[in-house]
């Protein structure tokens, strides 16, 4: 008796079940986009940045007086959208904002600036040259030329190169797990 | 068959059953409801969309790990595969709190987990339950963990630190072609982290009621040639379960094991990895007692541990040619050592495989291999268990090509064949079509026919097993399974349909539905023998076939940043058919011993900080196995998560909390006792550094 009221109740739920499918499989909406390779690419980084971002440490002078954690890109980068999911989450007890320029000099007041590929980061590397501004950035050889974090695809994963000499000429003192998670640590631990 | 009669529950029991699946019904209906109702939005459960919408919950470790595009030159290859996947991530690990692998099968599709004693579990896939399940195959990072001898997996032997866990795939359905035989109902790869993405250190304790302890530490490092490495101990030690007689099933393992990965140029990529293991698990046997020299006249209950102990060593080389062709080479050695008052098995298995891709003339993606596995055993006779002989080796080797064809850019069609033999049921060959439509971007539908073979295992060609009933079932007469030479292999022939979308990568739901037509499925057909001592004879034989169909579905709901419900549900319906000269009385229940019904639901959230809050609901409907009928039950499991600061955190987690104690299943061939699974609440801590 009970046996079969609990098979009943089973069926009745499978016939619900195959009743809502049905109606799923005729009312699917056909829009969407997938991710495509470079969009999953980016998506990647933004987490990465925003673990370099918790990773890192500034230094006291650096965020006092400050309501905001700024994580700034410089020039054109593929994040798109991608770097906005990261607004208002904390970071070193600062809220985390997003901002997007085109001239190397606005990017003082940032914690952290990604330097697009497409630009040449020499000047932005220059005029940002010992403040504590964490840089990051896709470009070839970006770390030999003073560079903190260089991100590399290898074997179709997301890596990075760290050049420690640079971070702590800027005052910044990066946590031993990233240095341990970075393919090459340029300059002494 | 041992049938081990369990008290009945008493009728409110049962009213409570009732009550508690109604209102789970109504609520995983509303739950799905919500999910398909409210907003189309979410996320297939396939490869190339395990991410979960927010990567920064995820470890750097795991973010090294995400691979941009599959391997296989296609990017869009596995979000289109024309298979049944499901994938559970490293974060879904952690997150749903569970201790081992059997744990976090349990909310997959398709796949039927029963837990027998603290350390059987019985897991299938679409059907055919028992300890001694034959027609999945468990591979850990390609080293295949299926026993040859009696079929099925020793569970309590297959640790792995759930923290180094990539991800484990779950592919439902045959996959006889690429992976060979025995990949009848499907396929659960578990893939380990590269050693690259376990860099520092990482101390993980847990401990609670059921499960007394579990302690891991891991190393990774780099050596100056580049080479990553890790090296990691885990102990873990879990109570018994529950029987009104009393439980004596707490088992203990410990393993040692490394990983070291040399990434040496961009194209070339050398693994070497392994482990060693030694365990101790707990189990009441019954055992037939006599006078020396004489038949067996009594049948003692036996407190017996089963000791067992086991290592493997694996070497993989893998090259990228050019941006269309790789090739891998893998070698292992296994070991595997089990000591129970019944069981004895000590095995080494040694095994190589290679297999090339390459493109042709554009439109076709090829894959070819070869492989070839000794395998020696060494068993140990006792008046229960007795193989003859005693000491044997076996081989199998096997070739395989499959052929991807890009019929047009959003049709693939995939034509493959394996051609395997082995030394019980000679050459067997396992071909299969599929075909994958990408409708849209977020729409794929597919289809496929295929065929594999589930080959006899070693028992099932030498044993003599007395099936032994507990003593108050005992019929006095010894009752004996026996090994047949000419025992064949059993074989399927599957036709699979799937449909899978993708909405904005916020919502999405994966669905396939099968129809299995299975042939030469195994039977024990009664005899007797006139002896002295006169005994009943039940010969494995090949006489019986059968019909399964069923649906599965797995969806996922990204409700707003920092919450996502998952909800799965199967169906499966089995019918099997004797041969009209068969006398078996026994083989055709396990057309009961899955449940028709099965689903879950689950959800995730992000609480602020550093909270976060994991709850789950799991439904199992009825079944039966060797004429007992075990009640459907509901469980919850619940945990609360808090990254006090960035790698270290601490979690409290309660797992089948709405019943002090429930049972779900019963054993198969040897006769050991059934506990129940208990409410199991723990807390752990994670630290890496």
């Amino acid at each position: 008796m009970f046996m079969h009221r609990l098979t009943a109740a089973a069926r009745s739920m499978q016939q619900l079940m195959t009743a809502l499918l049905l109606m799923l499989l005729l009312s699917a909406p056909v829009a969407g986009t997938a991710d495509d390779a470079q969009q999953t690419e980016y998506r990647i980084k933004t987490a990465f940045l925003y673990n370099f971002s918790r990773f890192v440490s500034w230094p006291e002078a650096a965020l006092q007086n400050r309501s905001e954690f700024s994580l700034c890109t410089l020039g054109s980068t593929p994040f798109g959208e991608q770097l906005d999911t990261l607004t208002g989450k904390m970071v070193h007890g600062k809220a985390l904002v997003v901002k997007r320029f085109d001239r190397p000099a606005d990017t003082l007041d940032c914690q952290l600036v990604f330097i697009g590929q497409s630009d040449e980061p020499d000047e932005a590397l220059w005029i940002l040259k010992e403040r504590p501004v964490l840089t990051v950035s896709d470009a070839a050889a970006f770390t030999e030329k003073g560079g903190m974090i260089q991100f590399r695809v290898i074997d179709n994963k997301i890596r990075f190169r760290i050049n420690v000499d640079a971070a702590r000429a800027a005052g910044l003192t990066i946590s031993s797990k990233l240095l341990s998670l970075a393919i090459s640590v340029t300059g002494a631990r | 068959m041992s049938t081990e009669k369990d008290g009945g529950q008493p009728a409110r029991e049962k009213c409570r059953l009732i009550t508690s699946l109604a209102s789970f019904a109504r609520r995983t209906i509303k739950g799905i409801l919500a999910g398909i109702l409210v907003t189309p939005s979410a996320q297939a459960a396939t490869l190339d969309s395990v991410l979960p919408d927010d990567l920064t919950d995820m470890s750097m470790e795991a973010l090294m790990d995400i691979e941009i595009t599959s391997v296989a030159k296609k990017p869009q290859k596995q979000s289109t595969a024309a298979a049944a996947i499901f994938v559970i991530t490293n974060d879904d690990l952690r997150r749903w709190g569970v201790t081992n692998v059997p744990e976090a099968l349990r909310r997959v599709p398709g796949i039927d987990v029963a837990r027998i004693d603290a350390n059987k579990w019985a897991i299938t896939s679409r059907g055919f339950n028992s300890r001694f399940a034959n027609k999945l195959l468990v591979l850990i990072d390609g080293r295949s963990v299926y026993t040859p001898l009696f079929a099925g997996v020793y569970w309590d032997n297959q640790d792995v630190v759930l923290q180094d866990v990539e991800r484990i795939e779950v592919i439902r359905g045959p996959g006889g072609t690429l992976w060979g035989a025995n990949a009848v109902n499907g396929v659960i790869n578990i893939i380990t982290k590269s050693a690259a993405a376990t860099q520092g250190d990482m101390l993980a304790a847990t401990a609670g009621n059921e499960v007394k302890g579990i302690g891991v530490a891991r190393h990774g490092g780099k050596l100056k040639n580049g080479v990553d490495y890790r090296v990691y101990a885990k102990y873990s030690d879990y109570d018994d379960g529950y029987s009104s007689a009393g439980a004596h099933d707490d088992w203990r393992t410990g393993q040692l094991g490394f990983r070291s990965d040399w990434v040496q140029t961009e194209h070339d990529q050398i693994t070497l990895q392994g482990d060693y293991y030694q365990g101790k698990s707990g189990q009441q046997v019954n055992i037939p007692t006599g006078p020396a020299g004489l038949p067996p006249t009594t049948i003692d209950q036996v407190v017996d541990d089963t000791r067992s102990d086991g290592g493997n060593l694996l070497f993989r080389w893998s090259r990228k040619l050019d941006s269309s062709s790789d090739f891998a080479l893998q070698v292992y050695y296994d070991h595997v050592g089990i000591d129970g008052e019944v069981l004895y098995e000590d095995r080494d298995t040694f095994d190589i495989e290679f297999q090339h891709r390459f493109q042709w003339r554009e439109a076709h993606d090829v894959v070819w291999g070869f492989d070839y596995r000794f395998t020696h055993d060494n068993t140990d006779n006792n008046p229960t268990f007795e193989l003859a002989p005693s000491s044997r080796s076996v081989n199998l080797y096997g070739t395989f090509i499959q052929d991807e064809i890009s019929l047009r850019d959003n049709l693939h069609l995939t034509l493959g064949t394996k051609l395997e033999h082995n030394d019980f049921s000679g050459v067997e060959f396992q071909p299969s079509a599929r075909l994958a439509w990408a409708m849209s971007t977020a729409q794929t539908l597919w289809g496929a026919v295929s065929r594999a073979v589930r080959t006899p295992a070693r028992g099932e060609d030498d044993v003599l097993l007395r099936l032994v009933p507990p003593p108050a079932a005992d019929p006095g007469i010894p009752v004996y399974a026996e090994g047949n030479n000419d025992y064949d292999a059993e074989n399927l022939v599957a036709w699979e349909l799937g449909y899978r979308l993708n909405y904005n990568n916020a919502w999405s739901v994966d669905v396939a539905a099968f129809y299995n037509d299975y042939d030469n499925l195994r039977t024990l057909d009664p005899a007797m023998d006139s002896g002295p001592p006169p005994s009943v004879r039940l010969p494995f034989d090949n006489n019986m076939s059968g019909e399964t169909y069923g649906l599965e579905l797995a969806s996922q709901w990204q409700v707003r940043p920092g919450w996502r419900l998952n909800a799965s549900y199967s169906w499966l319906e089995m019918q099997l058919h004797l041969d009209s000269n068969s006398t078996d009385t026994a083989s055709r229940a396990s057309e009961n011993a899955s449940p028709t019904s099965k689903a879950a639901i689950w959800s995730a959230v992000d609480l602020g900080h550093n909270l976060q809050f994991d709850a789950a609901l799991r439904y199992t409907g009825d079944i039966e196995v060797n004429g007992v009928d075990i009640d459907s039950y509901v469980e919850a499991d619940l945990r609360i998560g808090w990254e006090v600061r960035p790698g270290l955190e601490l979690s409290l987690i309660g797992q089948n909390l709405l019943d002090s104690q429930h049972p779900e299943f019963l054993p198969d061939f040897i006769s050991t006792q059934a506990t129940e699974v208990e409410r199991s609440i723990y807390g752990r801590v994670a630290w890496s550094f």
